[in-house]
């Protein structure tokens, strides 16, 4: 590679750093942000490409694509819509995925339950839980979790670690819940925090131990599509705020256990004028939206409308997306709520389709 | 901020040590911000540095090392709290305000202090310059990320090359 002279990088050009202190400023940039880095030059594409800078990498907050279809999906680095980056030896799922991880990613589809037992009767998936640090290849081995409820809920999980994986019996909460919500992992992947509907509630799963407990938590009055999610260890809720049936405002709590009781402690409310691009002139008239999260950021969708909204928990902003259109909304609606991650295979160069 | 040295300094209760950059000038400065370094803390344990001894740094010259130092002695105070646990929300801010202006400077002495601070190991000055010199990469296209780290223009072969790549990838681009 040429030397810096010309276009005035100063007397101290950037092939006069180390190799090691190369790695270590490109390892903070997102894999996304690293194949245009790897288009720059050919010592930068080697660089990239190179085994022990894959050692440095951990996943980036800002290297998510929240799936709105097959093909697109919201990348928050670049704050549009985006082709959704292909997946490492096959191309998109061809059914909506049932659940999926937190980051490391992956979806699991009916395509993937294909190969395992079936589900225990009755039962609907809540989570996929992968081991923590299997960043640098995508994860094989996961634990599923499904339940039963009604009049209680009843747990199984299955891990594919083992040889001959089964669906495993866990343990029973005794409370009738309508449906379980959404499920947050725990940073160590040890429980699950899982909203309980039909009533409100807090329920955390110990995945180690398969037993169930009912946080003594007050859920906010008026709750309407709720999301937990977990970032930088603390506990978060966001949803609506319902009054005589209508959704007035999008909240942001925070899991509060600093005091002798457990509390939901408001941190942001959407702007008004960002909470009108959401609903998109639907006041008074039923709508919905939908979240999903990975590492602190938060993306709402109104499917309907085509309204995207993002909220980052680290610094509380609230942006407005440009709006989507061409998507069936019914068929986005199930896509919507699963996370691809690029994993390290994509800055090999293997996608030259 | 620490000064070239101007006479015979330590008059205060905190120990002093005399620091000397590649081209002789001497930098005299508190032993608790001096180390932050790694590389000079085991010297300052054993007492070197200080009355007329300095310790050489053949590997930094002044420029660099006064700017190393400023940041040195401006975070000393949080790093002897063991990190600042107990720092207020506007020491902390503080600091973040410090650290942001700090790195508000030219590219070439970006480098040189990315360099300076890893030769003498200060794990925070590393991590800041880094952060700033990968935002400074950050949401450009190839030809700016060229231009960002003072790349001559490419030659018709490596623009081949970065069209290929860009076609390749044409999804991360659209």
């Amino acid at each position: 590679m040429a030397s810096a002279s010309s276009t005035g990088a100063g007397d101290y050009p950037w092939e006069a750093l180390p190799l090691h202190l190369q790695e270590r400023i490109l390892a903070l940039l997102p894999l996304t942000e690293l194949i245009t880095v790897a288009a720059a030059s050919r010592a930068l594409r080697r660089l990239i490409r190179s085994p022990a800078f894959h050692t440095l990498l951990s996943p980036h907050r800002l290297d998510a694509f929240f799936l709105l279809s097959p093909r697109l999906a919201v990348h928050p680095l670049s704050r549009r819509v985006l082709p959704a980056p292909p997946l490492a030896d096959e191309g998109p799922p061809r059914f909506p995925p049932l659940v999926s991880s937190a980051s490391p990613s992956i979806l699991i589809t009916p395509a993937t339950l294909f190969h395992l037992p079936p589900l225990p009767v009755g039962s609907y998936l809540i989570s996929v839980v992968v081991p923590p640090g299997t960043f640098r290849s995508s994860p094989t081995t996961y634990t599923l979790v499904a339940v039963t409820t009604g009049a209680a809920v009843r747990s199984y999980t299955i891990n594919t670690a083992y040889p001959d994986p089964r669906w495993e019996s866990r343990g029973d909460l005794p409370l009738p819940f309508a449906l379980l919500g959404n499920a947050a992992v725990s940073g160590d992947r040890s429980r699950l925090f899982v909203l309980g509907r039909g009533s409100d509630a807090l329920l955390v799963f110990d995945l180690v131990t398969g037993m169930w407990e009912l946080l003594p938590v007050v859920m906010p009055l008026g709750l309407t599509t709720a999301h937990l999610f977990v970032f930088d260890r603390r506990l978060f809720l966001v949803g609506g705020v319902e009054r005589f049936g209508e959704v007035e405002r999008v909240v942001v709590w925070q899991m509060d256990d600093a005091e002798e009781n457990l509390l939901w402690k408001e941190v942001g409310v959407m702007p008004a004028v960002v909470f009108g691009k959401l609903v998109a002139g639907r006041h008074g008239s039923f709508w919905h939206f939908q979240a999903v999260d990975r590492m602190g950021i938060v993306c709402l969708y109104n499917a309907v409308d085509g309204r995207l909204v993002v909220f980052d928990a680290a610094n509380g902003q609230w942006t407005v997306l440009p709006r989507v259109s061409g998507l069936d909304a019914e068929e986005s609606s199930r896509w919507f709520g699963h996370v691809l991650e690029p994993g390290i295979e994509l800055l090999m160069g293997q996608h030259c389709h | 901020m620490a000064a070239p040295e101007s006479g015979d300094g330590n008059n205060g209760a905190a120990r002093m040590v005399t620091l000397i950059s590649s081209d002789n000038t001497r930098f005299e400065v508190e032993a608790a911000a001096a180390s932050l370094s790694q590389t000079l803390q085991l010297t300052i344990l054993d007492g070197g540095g200080g009355g007329g001894d300095g310790i050489p740094l053949p590997n930094v010259d002044s420029a660099t090392l006064s700017k190393v130092l400023e940041y040195c002695i401006k975070h000393a105070p949080a790093a002897a709290n063991g990190g600042a646990p107990n720092a207020t929300a506007v020491d902390r801010a503080e600091l973040e305000r410090f650290d942001n202006e700090f790195v508000n400077i030219d590219q070439s002495v970006l480098y040189s202090l990315i360099m300076a601070a890893h030769n003498l190991e200060i794990e925070g000055l590393q991590s800041l310059v880094a952060k700033k010199v990968a935002d400074m990469i950050k949401g450009k296209s190839p030809m700016e990320i060229r231009r960002t780290l003072g790349f001559p223009d490419p030659t018709p072969e490596e623009q081949a090359e970065m069209n290929a790549h860009m076609l390749e990838y044409g999804w991360a681009y659209e």
